[in-house]
């Protein structure tokens, strides 16, 4: 892998997972009542409140 | 009846009443809440530097700070007349 | 979302009046297996924490067994009718009615054995709302030494309530708590508790009722606290009160600057080191300058301030925890007053010296809801220790090391004078805020000045390794990715190959287009477009200040950035009223997110962390203007 894709994914990681963060109010209430739908109660609680639930 | 608020350092006195006009209904349950209900005893301790305002006194086994203002509305009577005070 | 739950694992929470010891138990059954939600980005205030019992059946073999235990250590507060926003929070959640916390299933009521009379009181309260409650006498050995004589059946019976002696800070009486605890847990989620306001007349019943408790249970009361009468002597005492103060806060920054500086240096030399032997492998291209100028770099100048940071919390915490802080409360209130904040008010702002976040949060004692936002407002005023680096920068770099009355240093001097300015600051604002925009008449006082205890190692240690692992989240976090956006913004776009020499390749950037386009606002600060540049992202941290000084001077040459180095080229690059602009600039600019993030939280809306924003920018820009027109009137520019 050259230096530049190596620069190009480290960079565009790093963007992804900040929109996921900032984003987190519109997507966690949808998700989370989604697993709870299939059961999946721990981990709806943690999508919901996070790594303190 | 002189109030909380009009005692010195180091002086004794017994809770006759709290309420009154001075204190709001909020400040009246706080007080009583931290254990300054009638018939308590209370002693002053310490006051704050310079202005002698707020007062540290010892009641129902605690240290309590409050300003003169809020201790206005504590109507004492005082005790222990002890001999050269 | 409906509160659903491990059928397994069942919540327990420990309430109490403050300064009985809850913490303390809290920390002896749960040890490291505890939580705290401190920072931004978590919609539930509280502390948690796991104890695991031995597998055994229920002794009515009715049910599953209780395994496991979730603990929540609730604020303490005197009564269910809350002062403060904290007490609150212990209400709601004791009641069911808190939106995010399932309702516990047990209480564990801790109680103070040497002030019964006073902590009995919540427990009746307590009893009253018919949730299954389990009494935790704690500091029974100080009680027994204070001469307590006291009998557990009589009070047991006389309580209708299980009680169970313990000495949290020796880990005695764990045991037979928790076995209690795990008997009496709810199966079944119990229904709405009933609670209203008590009158005053019923408070006075309640007390009244603790009386003919005691009277019946006790049979020699305990002496009064000698010790902490004997050292409040000389603690509170009008003159020498104020002179311990004084040595205590200048004991407290002096370990801040200069005990810190021994593992501060070792960690700037480890992280020198580690670029170094990265670059030594690495071919040059994107990747290296990435991982070097700007990852290594960035995070690195943010590492060093983690010494710092722990000593003053370590500080806050002893003298937090030692009972030492609710009187320096009380000695402070008087002028705290005349600036129209609360005595209380005193230690979120002492705490904003490390950081204005965990200092924002302590707000929550303060009762009064307009004394407590003017406390928040003013906060990130005090100098906090993000501000550290660039003031060290500038001080070295522009400050000669000259000797005044051939005692202080020049350099400290200066420091100092920024620390006074960082003081005077957040107090005068205060007041001008609380006559005009938060105007309201003064709260009371009322605080408890607690006995004086030991501070507890293990909540120090607790503490300390929490924070750590807050900071070098941050620091890889957020930190990190700054810094990596920076280093985007200054390295691309490249220059052409058809640029004229002599001019640096950070110009063509995107950071540098941003730079020159907001440089006609900043030339009157004396900033040029190279600052303009680092200010744009240092106002998301303050930290990357430094760094990103460093990132656009040293991308722009291709060598490494080092603090001394840096200054050396900003000395001979920049005005020394440029660089005093600079330090002023930075003691009013609100340039951290995260504090905004907090403000936001903590008020419940928008609108007052945009007034803080609007108002400390407003500031910053017209003390810095002001600084740099007079500096240039001086003939320093």
């Amino acid at each position: 892998m050259t230096q530049d894709r190596a620069v190009a994914l480290i960079v565009g990681a790093i963007a992804a997972a900040w929109l996921v963060h900032l984003s987190r109010g519109w997507w966690s209430k949808p998700v989370a009542a989604w697993l709870l739908r299939r059961g999946h109660v721990s981990l709806a609680m943690r999508v919901r409140f996070g790594r303190r639930a | 009846m002189i109030t909380l608020a009009d005692l010195s350092v180091g002086e004794r006195a017994r809770v006759v009443e709290v309420g009154g006009q001075t204190g709001g209904d909020a400040l009246v349950r706080a007080l009583l809440e931290m254990g300054v209900l009638e018939g308590s005893d209370v002693r002053i301790l310490h006051e704050a530097p310079i202005s002698g305002d707020p007062i540290a006194i010892e009641v129902r086994g605690a240290l309590i700070a409050l300003r003169r203002q809020e201790a206005r509305c504590v109507r004492v009577e005082r005790l222990d007349q002890e001999a050269g005070r | 979302m409906s509160a659903v739950r491990d059928e397994s694992i069942s919540t327990v929470a420990l309430v109490g009046l403050p300064n009985c010891g809850k913490t303390s138990l809290f920390n002896a059954l749960t040890g490291s297996r505890q939580k705290v939600a401190n920072y931004p980005g978590v919609t539930v205030e509280r502390k948690e924490g796991w104890v695991r019992l031995g597998m055994s059946a229920a002794s009515d073999n009715s049910g599953p067994a209780v395994s496991q235990l979730r603990l929540l250590d609730l604020p303490g507060t005197y009564s269910l009718d809350s002062r403060t926003p904290d007490e609150e929070i212990t209400r709601e959640v004791v009641l069911g009615r808190h939106a995010a916390e399932v309702q516990p299933q047990a209480l564990i009521a801790v109680v103070d054995a040497t002030n019964l009379e006073r902590n009995l009181g919540l427990v009746l309260e307590l009893k009253a709302l018919g949730l299954p409650i389990v009494l935790a006498l704690n500091m029974m050995d100080l009680a027994g030494r204070r001469g307590l004589e006291l009998d557990l059946s009589v009070l047991e019976r006389e309580l209708g309530v299980p009680v169970i002696p313990t000495v949290a800070v020796k880990a005695e009486g764990l045991a037979p708590l928790l076995a209690r605890v795990s008997e009496r847990c709810a199966k079944r989620p119990p229904a709405q508790c009933p609670w209203q306001k008590p009158t005053a007349a019923e408070v006075r019943e309640r007390f009244a009722r603790v009386d003919q408790i005691l009277k019946n249970c006790v049979r020699r009361r305990s002496k009064p606290a000698a010790l902490t009468h004997a050292i409040d002597r000389l603690v509170l005492h009008p003159v020498w009160g104020a002179v311990v103060l004084l040595l205590a806060l200048g004991l407290m920054f002096q370990a801040i600057f200069s005990w810190a500086s021994i593992p501060a240096d070792a960690i700037e030399a480890g992280v020198a080191a580690f670029g170094g032997w990265m670059g030594d492998r690495m071919p040059e291209g994107p990747l290296k300058s990435l991982l070097i100028d700007g990852v290594i770099a960035g995070v690195g100048s943010v590492l060093v301030f983690l010494p710092q940071i722990l000593i003053l919390f370590a500080f806050i915490f002893a003298l937090e925890d030692s009972g030492y802080l609710a009187r320096a409360a009380f000695l402070m209130d008087r002028a705290m007053s005349a600036v129209g904040l609360h005595g209380r008010a005193f230690i979120p702002l002492l705490s904003s010296y490390a950081c204005a976040i965990p200092g924002i949060m302590a707000t929550r004692t303060i009762a009064n809801p307009r004394d407590r936002l003017a406390t928040i407002l003013v906060a990130p005023l005090t100098t906090c220790s993000a501000r550290l680096p660039v003031y060290t920068l500038l001080v070295g770099a522009f400050v000669p090391a000259r000797k005044v009355a051939g005692v202080l240093g020049l350099q400290g001097l200066v420091l100092f004078g920024l620390y006074l300015a960082g003081t005077i600051a957040p107090l005068t604002v205060a007041a001008v805020l609380r006559r005009t925009v938060l105007k309201g008449p003064k709260p009371a006082l009322l605080l408890e000045l607690p006995t004086y205890k030991r501070p507890s190692l293990r909540g120090l240690a607790l503490g300390l390794i929490e924070r750590t692992r807050l900071f070098v989240r941050r620091a890889g976090t957020v930190i990190l990715s700054l810094s990596v956006m920076i280093w985007v913004l200054s390295s691309y776009p490249k220059p052409p190959a058809d640029a004229p020499a002599g001019v640096p390749a950070i110009h063509y950037s995107h950071a540098g287009q941003i730079g020159r386009a907001i440089e006609p606002l900043l030339r009157p600060l004396g900033f040029d477009w190279r600052v303009g540049v680092a200010l744009v992202p240092g106002f998301a941290a303050r930290e990357v200040m430094v760094s990103a000084l460093g990132t656009v001077y040293s991308v722009e040459q291709g060598t490494e950035a080092d603090t001394s180095a840096l200054g050396a080229r900003l000395a001979g690059s920049w005005s020394l009223a440029t660089a005093l602009s600079l330090m002023v600039w930075y003691i009013f600019a609100p340039q951290c997110l995260s504090t905004l993030a907090v403000v936001r939280r903590e008020t419940n809306s928008w609108r007052w962390a945009a007034f803080l924003m609007a108002y400390m920018t407003v500031l910053a820009y017209g003390a810095s203007f002001v600084t740099f027109q007079l500096a240039r009137a001086m003939g320093w520019g």
